[in-house]
């Protein structure tokens, strides 16, 4: 009846199901909470002008010992200074733009920080400067480096003007990953507030006014709520331009010279023209600061000929047509043929766009809308009507999916959806932006597609801490995993292979595979416990299994900005740099599965054997599965202290769509570091095994439990549980039922009933040992083997709760 | 000669007009026993007469003790189903209908909760007994129905030894007939203490004088009669020079026009002009929630230009100040609440939408997209923070009733679950309005507090209002308007806008001119100013029309209106009373004094003191120097503050901001530990004083303009002298005088 070995001392190690844990395990029960990472939450000056010597400082938790910086600008030298400081050479020829700069130290590598490059001199504020007569003197076409360092705190700047002359003073700080809300405001010198303060490009600040008298004018710098701390840097760009926020149009075909213009910030002017070149630009967004859902809007970072920018433009394979404004309503609607990429304008805020479009009854199309992940300031709606021009026949609306969580928001209100024509004939499709208002916007601006039903999808990685930003830092001998989403499109449901590329000497990456229409899968990566120290970067690459032509992405890397935030922080990142750390691990944790096919309807088990590096501190170890498919649960287990061996289990729902799968084994503990005294407070260990991939297959047989089955059995009882096991997808063999466990049944005895013929139910009887251990066991189920040719071939189980009791 | 020809012209005119409403135009139309009753035109109103629907006892929602009648009969159908159906019709006895429990109660011959309401062979009780008789019949298709009511005469202007002025009502119903209701109508009087109403119909004037109306009721229909009761006789001769038409007369000339022409007309005299000190002080204090300073004020009064008026005020429109305290004023009306939201992961919120408010001000954002732009707010808070407005505004009552108050002055609460007792607004017209609101889309955002906050506004794809009793689905209107013809993609909100800012539709500018009226002159010419209705009608409404005619005019202009109002003689006079005016609150014959509000007094203590008010709230410190006036919410820590009076903001009320006196202010002035912080503090006022090497005479009158904006009388300087000589430690001294100054009713007051 056993059909799992036991451990030696003959007693099952997994004690107890304490939890339902989904992808996310839960924090750990019994034990100290983990260690953090090494967190960069400050960076000053957040930037500097290209070909200059910038002297930084960076603040932080974790970082003290921090001797290294990375940054995502090529060519860049630096040098620590001191403890926190470091001095950047920004080379001559860099490229203006948003650049990622983190700490390396012996706990690791830190999150990125938002480093802009610019062209201006850069001077960095001097206190005192809290009022008008203190206020610091700038002038045009320079930065100013600042920050709000405590509450109340304003920073004063004085701007001699002459009158008529037009300025442009915009804050960055948002788009320094600074969790602080800038304001900006501008005195004449009457004391009059000046207007012409507006929102630019993403919360910050921009503040566009033409001088009415000569005189000394004030610039007010402060925290919305007049909030203040060191990581509230700010940079301040004082100009006679406004700066360019959007580039027309937003979408180009991959294999066209498109000539772009820059939409202004005044959003009324286009500056001069440039191209973009298939051969000149190179794919890639570095130097481009991107949300998270802009992932999946295809934008490469554009420049103009003298380098500057960049700004982000969609890259298609579909023809891309203007669109005018003169289709405004269905009876006005533009005629397309499809597939195909249109954009336009919707400055008026109750605009519409309108299109027509010929479908034969069952032709199915997919519809996407780009506005929001272009930066524009709209919120778009689409819409399908009939011929009438009446009845609605879809509506589509923003994607609130959000798989990655508070971590990385990826929900987005650009609509995208699947159309099937009813019949034969003429449709209308309808943009509009549900945020219009009454005022006008020169930039709005939208692209949209239509496309047959190709598949197609995107990924991206962020790190697996959920509340902290983090960098990749392994511990040599153990293993650190990303979480890497799939943002599957037009109706993509094949698995999907990750590969990583860039691994350096005694770094394994194990295959992992996204399950058919899954969107999401631990990235494992394991370090020898010899390997060489280095930094390096990797790629992540991820392949669609099961076509002819088989599609590949590279995976998109997402960094949480900030923790503790009510909303969402995050946003892309370009590179991922790999870091060993100093310490060793303390835990290694290896996972095998009980079969490499297991049928819907049935259990996975995975053993899983423990190695703790400190033996001084032998913990209990709490057991959850990460990598489930959404909706699929699974009960967490624990390895008693002092054990290394135990199980995990979880039931492959009927549903679950047939294909290959991967997850993995998340350990929690608590271990005494190795340096440590014997009553030193341990600290939380988080470990993951390497991943389990394994292929799930069509149920043949469909196994139930009477739900009036008894739920405790007394010691020296007997029970019957009544069970049905349907035979089906052309499975007509024999079917034999038992009491199972992984590990094997302890204290109770199942006897096993095998059904032939047409019968499909049965009654086992299950006694209780009169010692047998009081509880309930965990993942207890009965299992239906069924039989070819006398062969064990299918499988379904059903978990059995079966408390026993004295 | 020609005046007293236009006079004797005009009082004849109004002689023959008064006779005319005076004389009942039609016969009365009593009941005769073998005519039949009605039940919608004859019983209810009947009911109504005797109290029985009234709110506070059958007609409330709930009824009385088992028994429930539509609330001022507006539904008759509902009515006969509770008299004649409910409880198994044990209310009436057809077979002996004096025995009916409903008669036996009304004239008390059973215990009655409500007591007795009338007597035996009344003409209510007969009705009532008439239709019993005739066999209960109830509403019919054909019934005839109240078309309108007219009471006779519709306004009076009292002799000097005028005691009573009868009414007589009359009813047309949609038969032809006129029926005189006198006796059957509801009377009530909107001020008794000019005068008051009998049942029977008969105004009798009370001690003081002014204008009073008062609303009579007849079924589900109401009129008003408007009663003057003069100061003394009208000033004929300046009533009649003042009775012609201005013809191209505008701005100023005719606003002052318009009200010398009630004052004549209710024999009042205006006090004399106010002196320049006086003037400055109020219009700054005014314009910018803010007291001038000593210089400013010994400037404008030894400024002899005839413009010095006009530049003063077109100067204080300019500072920073003007946008703050309007901003703030908004800010109350708009409910930009903290309350709920005081964390610092919130107040951003209330801190956009402040300084949205306070930034539309600053550059005379014309009052017409002012609105529109809150009312059809769409996007985040970050990109839109006039999206706030719907943080607050978020229920079909809030977007009803919030929207009613702060744009058009109307409070259309009652709607909601009857018709408005005392205006023309139905259940229909409510949620009709409320339709337009209906698809205000919410998403996003984060929900830490009591509401969620950080919300994106959008227009939602459907959302519908129901009418709550028919269950009809109602297309969305503006209040007493038609339909909008728009189709589902278009926001109805857009087109609430267009109606609102309609040239033919003067109720935007009407209620901000209105309260703006109010906010100079301390009193709405309709007042309350968001109270506005058919039953109380303005005081003076042909300066309500010229001020709304000329806000539109000047597109909107908050500023030039204000501009106008501040020139205006009336805002310029002296706030004294004379013999001639003493007893006006309505005329503006005088310039009425108001206490400061909460924080503008905070922040003159602060000024004149010399010591700013600290303020923290969600963690963070505002900056040192911030004015109550720059608070971006009423959430912001400030006892001070919410002793004196400062709103809560939970809707559009100005009636909110209480400003009458409250044993609590008193307390405040003489123990707040923070006025005695300030005083203490080395570099309050008082310390300066006592260590200045003017003299103790030149010290006083230092102190009284920077309080007072005046010198010290005699008396005053004596006085105060005496009291300085007679102790040893000065700044003590100085602190004790400055505390006393501070609780005088002159620095506590605008006047």
């Amino acid at each position: 009846m056993q059909r799992y070995p036991s451990f030696p001392n003959g007693r099952l190690t997994i004690l107890a199901m304490v939890l339902a844990a989904g992808f996310w395990s839960q924090p750990g029960l019994l034990l100290a909470a983990e260690p953090a990472a090494p967190v960069l939450t400050t960076l000053f000056p957040a930037g500097g002008q290209a070909g200059t010597r910038v002297e930084v400082s960076l603040e932080g938790s974790g970082i003290e010992g921090a001797d290294t910086l990375w940054t995502s600008l090529p060519g860049v030298q630096s040098r620590r200074i001191a403890p926190g400081r470091f001095e950047l050479v920004l080379p001559e020829n860099a490229l203006p733009g948003s650049y990622d700069l983190r700490a390396i130290g012996p706990t690791g590598i830190t999150n990125p920080r938002a480093f802009l490059v610019g062209r201006r001199p850069e001077t960095l504020e001097v206190q005192p400067n809290e009022n008008a007569s203190q206020a610091q003197p700038v002038s045009l076409e320079t930065v100013v480096n600042g920050r709000i360092e405590k509450g109340g705190d304003v920073d004063c700047f004085r701007l001699t003007l002459n009158a008529g002359q037009r300025v442009v003073v915009e804050a960055f700080a948002d788009r320094l990953d600074a969790p602080w809300r800038a304001v900006v405001e501008v005195r004449d010198p009457e004391g009059r507030a000046v207007p012409g303060v507006r929102v630019g490009p993403r919360l910050d600040p921009l503040v566009e006014f033409t001088a009415r008298t000569s005189g000394d004018h004030l610039l007010r710098v402060h925290d919305l709520s007049f909030a203040g701390g060191p990581s509230q840097v700010y940079r301040l760009v004082v100009s006679a331009r406004s700066p360019e926020e959007l580039v027309i149009p937003p979408v180009v075909n991959l294999r066209q010279v498109t000539p772009l213009r820059l939409l202004g910030g005044s959003a009324s002017d286009t500056s001069a023209g440039f191209e973009f070149h298939p051969q000149h630009n190179p794919a890639g967004t570095l130097g481009l600061r991107l949300l998270p859902p802009q992932a999946t809007a295809g934008l490469v970072a554009c420049r103009g000929e003298a380098g500057e920018g960049p700004w982000p433009v969609s890259v298609v394979d579909l023809p891309v047509t203007e669109v005018g404004r003169k289709h405004r309503s269905p009876r006005e609607a533009l005629a397309v043929d499809v597939p195909g990429a249109w954009w336009g304008l919707l400055p008026d805020g109750d605009e519409q766009a309108w299109f027509s479009l010929s479908a034969r009854k069952g032709e199915v199309f997919w519809l996407e809308a780009f506005g929001e992940r272009l930066g524009s300031p709209v919120d778009l709606d689409l819409v399908v009507l009939a011929d009438d021009g009446q009845t609605e026949l879809a509506h589509f609306s923003d994607r609130v999916d959000n798989p990655a969580g508070y971590r990385l928001p990826l929900a987005h209100s650009d609509p995208e959806g699947r159309w099937v024509a009813p019949v034969e004939g003429r449709f209308f499709v309808g943009l509009r932006n549900v945020v219009g208002g009454v005022e006008r916007d020169p930039r709005r601006v939208w692209w949209m597609s239509i496309r047959r039903e190709v598949p197609g999808f995107d990924l991206i990685a962020v790190s697996r801490r959920l509340t902290q930003p983090a960098g990749l830092s392994i511990p040599r001998g153990g293993r650190e995993w990303l979480d890497v989403f799939a943002l599957r499109q037009r109706g993509h449901q094949h698995p999907i292979r990750l590969e990583v590329g860039g691994l350096p000497t005694g770094v394994e990456s194990h295959e992992v595979v996204i399950g058919p229409g899954a969107d999401r899968v631990p990235l494992v990566l394991s370090v020898d416990h010899n390997a060489p120290a280095t930094v390096t970067g990797l790629t992540i690459q991820g392949t669609e299994l099961g076509t002819t032509q088989p599609l590949s992405r590279n995976v998109a890397l997402g960094t949480m900005i900030s923790a503790g935030q009510p909303l969402p922080s995050g946003r892309l990142t370009t590179e991922l740099p790999l870091v060993f750390q100093e310490a060793a691990a303390m835990v290694r944790l290896s996972a095998t599965g009980s079969s490499d096919i297991v049928f819907q309807e049935g259990t996975l088990d995975l053993s899983v054997q423990i190695e703790r590096t400190n033996p001084r501190l032998a913990r209990p170890v709490q057991l959850s599965l990460v990598g489930l498919p959404r909706g699929m649960t699974a009960d967490v287990a624990v390895i008693p202290a002092g054990q290394s061996q135990g199980w995990i289990s979880v039931q492959i729902p009927p549903g679950l769509p047939e294909g290959t799968y991967s997850l993995a084994v998340q350990a929690e503990t608590d271990a005494l570091p190795a340096n440590a005294s014997a009553d030193a407070p341990p600290v939380g260990v988080v470990a993951i095994s390497n991943p389990v991939t394994f292929r799930v297959e069509t149920s043949r047989i469909s196994l139930g439990v009477d739900p009036r089955a008894p739920v405790r059995i007394g010691r020296g009882q007997v029970v019957q549980v009544t069970f049905f096991a349907e035979r089906r997808n052309g499975f007509i063999g024999k079917t034999h039922v038992e009491l199972v466990a992984p590990g094997g049944v302890v204290g109770l005895r199942g006897r096993g009933v095998t059904l032939v013929g047409q019968s499909d139910s049965g009654v086992i009887q299950i006694i209780a040992n009169e010692d047998a251990p009081l509880g309930q066991q965990p993942f207890l189920r009965l299992e239906a083997v069924g039989t070819v040719e006398d062969r064990p071939v299918y499988r379904a189980t059903r978990p059995l709760r079966l408390e026993i009791v004295e | 000669m020609r005046v007293p020809n236009l006079i004797s012209r005009w009082l004849a005119t109004g002689m023959l007009l008064v006779t005319a409403l005076a004389v009942p135009r039609y016969a009365a139309a009593n009941h005769k026993s073998d005519e039949r009753v009605a039940f919608s035109t004859d019983v209810v109103p009947v009911l109504t007469r005797l109290g029985c629907n009234g709110g506070g006892c059958h007609g409330k929602s709930t009824g009385q003790n088992g028994f429930r009648l539509s609330l001022l009969g507006y539904e008759p159908d509902f009515d006969y189903e509770s008299l004649v159906g409910d409880d198994r019709g044990r209310r009436l006895f057809a077979g002996v209908p004096d025995r009916s429990l409903l008669l036996q109660k009304a004239v008390g011959t059973v215990p009655h909760g409500g007591g007795r309401r009338t007597e035996p062979g009344s003409e209510s009780y007969q009705i009532l007994l008439r239709w019993m008789q005739q066999g209960m019949p109830g509403p019919r298709p054909d019934d005839p129905t109240v078309e309108s009511l007219e009471v006779s005469p519709q306004r009076t202007l009292f002799g000097l030894d005028q005691a009573t002025q009868p009414l007589e009502v009359f009813a047309r119903l949609s038969d032809g007939r006129v029926q005189d209701v006198t006796r059957l109508a509801v009377y009530q009087s909107n001020d008794p203490e000019i005068a008051e109403v009998s049942e029977a119909g008969e105004v009798r004037r009370q001690g003081r004088s002014g204008q009073m109306a008062v609303m009579v009721r007849y079924g589900d229909h109401v009129t008003l009669f408007e009663g003057t009761i003069p100061f003394r006789a009208p000033d004929a001769p300046k009533l009649a020079s003042l009775a012609i038409d201005g013809g191209e007369e505008t701005g100023v000339a005719r606003i002052d026009r318009l009200v010398a022409r009630q004052w004549a007309r209710l024999g009042v005299e205006p006090s004399p002009a106010a002196s320049d000190a006086e003037f400055i002080r109020r219009v700054t204090l005014d314009i910018c929630g803010t007291l001038p300073t000593t210089d400013e004020v010994q400037a404008y009064v030894r400024d002899s230009s005839p413009d010095k008026k006009l530049r003063l005020i077109d100067q204080l429109l300019t500072r920073p100040e003007y946008a703050r305290y309007f901003g703030q004023k908004w800010a109350d009306i708009l409910q930009n609440r903290g309350k709920g939201y005081s964390t610092s992961r919130q107040r951003p919120g209330t801190a956009l939408f402040s300084a949205w408010i306070r930034d539309c001000f600053a550059r005379n954002l014309p009052y017409d997209q002012f609105v529109t732009s809150i009312l059809t707010a769409s996007g985040s808070q970050e990109t839109n923070p006039a999206t706030v407005w719907y943080r607050t505004v978020r229920t079909t009552e809030n977007y009803v009733e919030s929207f009613s108050q702060a744009f058009l002055g109307i409070r259309v609460q009652c709607a909601q679950c009857h018709h408005h007792p005392a205006e023309r607004w139905s259940q229909a017209d409510y949620y009709g309005l409320a339709a337009v609101f209906a698809r205000v889309g919410r998403k996003g955002g984060f929900a830490d507090a009591e509401v969620p906050t950080s919300e994106t506004i959008y227009l939602a794809d459907t959302g519908t209002v129901t009418h709550p009793r028919t269950g009809e689905v109602l297309a969305p209107r503006p209040l007493g308007g038609e339909v909008f013809p728009i189709s589902r993609y278009v926001d109805p909100r857009v087109s609430l806008a267009r109606w609102l800012t309609d040239p033919d539709n003067p109720l935007l500018a009407r209620t901000m001119a209105n309260r703006l009226w109010a906010h100079f002159l301390g009193r709405g010419v309709i007042h309350p100013v968001d109270d506005s209705r058919s039953t109380n009608p303005p005081s003076n409404p042909d300066l309500l029309d010229a001020l709304t005619r000329e806000f539109q005019q000047s597109g909107y202009d908050i500023q030039q209106l204000i501009r106008l109002i501040c020139q205006s003689r009336a805002y310029g006079l002296s706030s004294l009373p004379t013999d001639g005016n003493r007893g006006d609150l309505q005329s503006y014959a005088r310039f009425y004094p108001r206490r400061l509000s909460a924080e503008v007094l905070l922040d003159a203590i602060s000024q004149v003191v010399e010591v700013p008010t600290t303020f923290s709230a969600g963690g963070a410190s505002f900056p040192e120097g911030t004015r109550a006036i720059d608070l971006p919410d009423e959430a912001v820590p400030s006892h001070f503050l919410d002793v004196f009076g400062r709103p809560a903001r939970s809707s559009a009320c100005e009636c909110e901001r209480v400003d009458s006196p409250a044993l609590g202010q008193m307390l405040e002035l003489v123990s707040s530990a923070e006025i005695q912080e300030k005083l203490a503090d080395p570099r309050a006022l008082p310390q300066k004083l006592a260590s200045s090497p003017a003299s103790a005479s030149e010290r006083v009158r230092e102190l009284f303009v920077t309080l007072f904006a005046r010198n010290p009388t005699a008396e005053e300087l004596a006085t105060a002298s005496e009291f300085l000589s007679g102790t040893t430690e000065s700044s003590e001294a100085y602190r004790s005088l400055v505390w006393s100054l501070l609780a005088t009713n002159e620095f506590l007051f605008n006047h």
